[in-house]
């Protein structure tokens, strides 16, 4: 019995000073890395300049930040998630780290987490309101973002963040006014109209425009560089001038629109003079 | 009869006075590790660069770790006192099961969550410590088995015992005044 008692004692008190050990080492980990990371986001250095890229008709928003591990012991399982939905909680993108990182103590790794948007999915969702007739609004997007990690390959630990991300449409208000025709030239005049409410970037690239008539006939078509459009309330007007074959153009019909810039690009018909059959 | 009161009594005091202060002893130095190293560490912890919330997080556990200070000291007072009775086995019982309870509530069953608003961004932080919170109801449960054996082992020896065996020290103070 006393020795089971000197066994019991011994072991208890080895426990103790363990547990006491790596309590102490866990917090004093645990606050120079709060305090080292946390030094960085508020010097706005935890992300860098977000890259944009399209491919494949998927936005690519590419976040870079560095994740600095100043405690004692490791991290493991470290991945981030974000999640963008609209006001009405429509999922317009979903993003994980594809792999669980692990940083060693006193290590420093620079993470990329991708954020992408798929434009078909956009269009299969029903959100292309978000390219042509979305004002500018503080709260348009829900953006929640979610960190976890282990500390010290033990404690599980989930960040996350909720907030909102104000948006406007690039190419709000995209429309054509009265169409009107050069006969002398043998030319038509479509006057063309948008606002860049984006608050993120400027918009400019490339616009191939295709007429076709009432009878779906084909009648001509052009590609134009679209001159920058600088962000927030920058309205353009100007006419694109076509020069078309008037034998074939009839009073009404349709105009197929293909926008491409560095960042997105875009399909949209608009129907010309009285199409309503 | 008076002199054997008054014996009684003298040996009481004398057997009271080393137990009084070994108990003080072990207060201070309880005192001392339980509550002037935590507060040592507390003010190290650099929380006027943290978010507010951070602070009250730590002003909370602050004071739950004085909490903590109290029920060791009082214990380690307690079972000083009561050594060599039933009462110190009962104490260390006491104390194992109390402090299961404390980090039950201390670490909130295991999941600890701290919400915040950083430049109008909520942030949740939440830590799930739940296989530490077994770690340490694991160990006091140790510390209560052990407290228990010793229990049996000295009920078991008070039955060995025989009743009016008097102990050596008592025959040693009664000799004076056999003389």
């Amino acid at each position: 019995m006393r020795q089971a008692i000197r066994a019991l004692g011994w072991a208890t008190k080895i426990f103790w000073i363990v547990i006491g050990v790596f309590m102490i080492t866990c917090l004093y980990s645990a606050m120079h890395l709060i305090q080292a990371n946390m030094d960085l986001m508020m010097g706005g250095r935890l992300f860098g300049k977000p890259e944009v890229s399209l491919h494949n008709g998927t936005t690519t928003v590419s976040l870079s930040f560095p994740f600095n591990n100043t405690g004692f012991y490791d991290i493991s399982e470290l991945s981030v998630t974000t999640r963008i939905t609209d006001y009405n909680g429509t999922l317009i993108s979903l993003s994980s780290t594809p792999e669980p990182l692990t940083i060693a103590a006193g290590n420093s790794v620079m993470m990329r987490h991708n954020i992408s948007m798929s434009l078909d999915d956009m269009i299969s969702k029903n959100l292309t309101y978000l390219f042509f007739n979305f004002s500018f609004n503080e709260t348009a997007f829900n953006v929640e973002g979610s960190a976890r990690l282990k500390f010290a390959h033990i404690f599980p630990f989930q960040i996350s963040i909720n907030g909102t991300m104000p948006w406007g449409a690039p190419l709000n208000n995209f429309s054509i006014g009265e169409v009107t025709s050069d006969l002398i030239n043998q030319k038509m005049i479509i006057p063309l109209s948008f606002e860049n409410e984006s608050p993120y970037f400027d918009v400019g690239g490339i616009l191939n425009f295709s007429i076709y008539n009432y009878e779906n006939e084909f009648v001509d078509s052009r590609t134009i560089s679209l001159p920058l459009v600088r962000s927030r309330k920058s309205c353009v007007d100007f006419p694109l001038e076509l020069p078309v074959d008037f034998s074939k153009l009839k009073e009404r019909g349709r105009i197929h629109f293909f926008f491409e810039t560095s960042i997105f690009s875009f399909e949209k018909e608009i129907k010309w003079g009285d199409a309503s059959d | 009869m008076l002199v054997t009161e008054k014996r009684d009594e003298k040996t009481f005091v004398e057997r009271i006075m080393p137990r009084v202060f070994k108990a003080a002893i072990m207060g201070v130095i309880t005192f001392f590790l339980y509550y002037m190293l935590p507060t040592l560490m507390f003010s190290m912890i650099p929380t006027e660069s943290l978010p507010s919330e951070f602070g009250s997080f730590f002003s909370k556990y602050e004071n739950l770790v004085y909490v903590f200070a109290a029920i060791m000291i009082c214990f380690a007072v307690a079972i000083q006192l009561s050594s060599g009775t039933i009462f110190q086995h009962a104490f260390s019982i006491a104390k194992a099961i109390i402090l299961i309870l404390y980090f039950i509530y201390a670490l909130e069953g295991g999941i600890l969550t701290l919400s915040m608003s950083l430049e109008g961004i909520m942030v949740n932080i939440m830590a799930n410590l739940t296989a530490f919170l077994a770690i340490l109801i694991s160990v006091n449960l140790l510390a209560l088995a052990k407290s228990m054996f010793e229990a049996i082992n000295f009920l078991s020896q008070k039955v060995e015992q025989p009743p009016m065996e008097i102990s050596k020290e008592e025959e040693m103070a009664s000799i004076p005044e056999l003389k």
